[in-house]
């Protein structure tokens, strides 16, 4: 069963087409990461599966039910961890994830046991009393992650959970998100890591101005895309290798090579040539995908 | 379902209200306390005796149930503009609702309600005050000023919706507060009798519900009695104008929000 079917989903505002026809699934019980630059339309997207914006054309199934048709109970399933931090400044911890709760007419003795759960889940219950003006960024964004599980969804949506957050509390993010997975939860993520997308995600879709690029398991995307080895060799490239039909792509100041045998290249490289070779990773993927250049 | 949801999102408030309570009673007593001070003595010294119902009162008398009105129409007007497009605009508080199985209607009349409640609390303070002064006598007739100012508390807040609904900005609120809230402290008979005015200022300041909200206050509170039917009449208006008021907003916040 599909959680999420999109076919031909497109929103414009006045004359600016944010969405321009995407298609995707995300099954139950999996991980599917969507991914594109800053404007790609991945924020609208969520909005839309949220019924928070309505769509302009095309078909958007939640739970199987057309999104404007659906109803409080199946909105009860969804979680949204948003991106923005959108917590209740002047109220502690516990009344933030509480108060949330009352929003879903859930009874009081579940929101309490689920408060309690969530706060040791998330690893925040020293600081359930205090308030949120007061917690880190890291903590912030575990509670919002903890507010948008209070009803028990089945499915949560997450856009960019762990930006701007340090190295040990993504990690920390990453950890309970594997474990709503393994508690057969159904995700789906945006985020502009992409490392933490291969962790993550079981499928990933990349979109940019609006379409859909590509989509697959990470290491579909990868061997279709960028093969197993990258090498960035300095500009200027020596001949041998600017002759050959190695799969390659110019970068400005040195030139991207894609192999799966390394030594391909390697012999073709002169002594005292710089460059640099690694595993091709998905961030290669992406960069290809959408384009080296600086977004606005 | 609905008064579940609605109260959820008004005891938010309350919730939120009462870390700053302190603060709140402080400025809801201290507001009136000023204006009765000065009105009283500039005033007061003025005007010696002025009519309500056929009676000849002090003008402290006069001027507490119109200070009444004013506090709770500035308290609700000011928590569903300023206030509610904060939430909005600034703390992404609504979407955080929205993306919950309440709904826009449920946030609306949290929104409402609350302000309504937070503007009784001024009213309430200012009760006080005047009574101190005495300035209002305590009888069974508040019974009926209480949810009079109820009802005119919930019209000026759904009209504070419609400013929100409409407001990109803080500056816009000016307009509101220029062309709404500072004519009806002005002109609605707050300070002394609208028949004052030339024939056609009194047309105007019968349009705006603060006027027949201070008619029916000043009546009910000091004469203790009013003509039913007229009653009925400015009752009827101020919620009409509620009822409109709510329509614009919710249109406007729909398409607003969702579109």
């Amino acid at each position: 069963m599909n959680i999420i079917h999109a076919e031909n989903i497109q929103k414009s505002f006045g004359d600016f087409e944010a969405v321009k026809g995407v298609d995707f699934k995300v099954p139950q019980g999996t991980c599917v990461g969507l991914l594109g630059p800053n404007g790609a339309g991945k924020t609208t997207t969520m909005r839309m599966i949220m019924g928070l914006s309505s769509l302009s054309a095309g078909s958007l199934k939640v739970f199987d039910t057309p999104v404007d048709k659906v109803t409080r109970a199946e909105k009860m399933k969804i979680g949204l961890v948003p991106q923005e931090d959108n917590l209740d400044p002047d109220l502690s911890v516990r009344q933030n994830l509480e108060i949330y709760g009352s929003y879903f007419g859930l009874e009081k003795s579940f929101i309490q046991q689920q408060a309690d759960s969530l706060l040791e889940f998330m690893q925040l219950g020293e600081k359930a009393n205090n308030r949120v003006n007061h917690l880190s960024g890291g903590m912030k964004r575990r509670l919002i992650i903890a507010r948008a599980l209070i009803a028990d969804p089945e499915f949560i949506i997450l856009d960019e959970p762990t930006t701007g957050l340090d190295p040990q509390a993504r990690v920390l993010i990453w950890k309970s998100l594997l474990k709503l997975k393994d508690q057969g939860k159904t995700l789906l993520l945006t985020t502009h890591y992409m490392d933490e997308a291969q962790r993550l995600c079981d499928n990933i879709v990349i979109v940019d101005g609006g379409k859909v690029l590509d989509e697959g398991s990470p290491k579909e995307l990868i061997s279709r895309h960028v093969k197993n080895h990258v090498f960035e060799v300095q500009k200027p490239v020596p001949e041998a290798l600017q002759d050959s039909d190695i799969d390659h792509e110019d970068i400005g100041d040195s030139v991207l090579y894609y192999v799966n045998n390394p030594d391909k290249v390697k012999h073709l490289l002169p002594d005292g040539i710089t460059y640099t070779q690694r595993v091709s990773n998905l961030e290669d993927v992406f960069l290809r995908l959408t384009g080296h250049k600086l977004r606005e | 379902m609905f008064f579940k949801t609605v109260y959820a999102l008004w005891y938010r408030h309350f919730l939120t209200w009462k870390t700053m309570f302190w603060s709140s009673l402080t400025s809801n007593v201290f507001n009136p306390l000023l204006f009765l001070f000065s009105f009283g003595f500039g005033m007061g010294a003025i005007v010696e005796n002025i009519e309500v119902g056929g009676q000849v009162v002090d003008y402290l008398v006069y001027i507490v149930p119109g200070m009444m009105a004013y506090s709770g129409m500035f308290t609700a007007s000011f928590e569903t503009s300023i206030s509610a497009f904060a939430r909005y605009y600034m703390q992404s508080y609504w979407d955080q609702v929205l993306a919950t199985p309440a709904m826009l209607h449920h946030l609306m009349m949290g929104e409402i309600l609350w302000a309504s409640t937070k503007a009784m609390f001024a009213v309430v303070c200012v009760l006080l005050v005047g009574y101190l002064f005495e300035g209002v006598v305590l009888d069974w007739s508040i019974l009926w000023v209480l949810p009079v100012m109820f009802l005119g508390c919930f019209c000026f807040a759904t009209c504070g919706m419609v400013a929100t609904s409409f407001a990109k900005s803080f500056e816009m609120f000016s307009y509101f507060f220029t062309f709404w809230v500072t004519p009806m402290f002005i002109f609605s008979g707050v300070f002394f009798p609208v028949d004052r005015f030339p024939e056609m200022v009194q047309w105007l300041a019968y349009l705006l519900p603060m006027t027949h909200l201070v008619d029916i206050v000043r009546d009910l509170s000091v004469a203790g009695v009013m003509d039913a039917g007229v009653l009925m009449m400015k009752l009827a208006y101020i919620a009409f104008v509620a009822v409109v008021a709510y329509a614009v907003a919710y249109r406007n916040m729909k398409h607003r929000i969702f579109d």
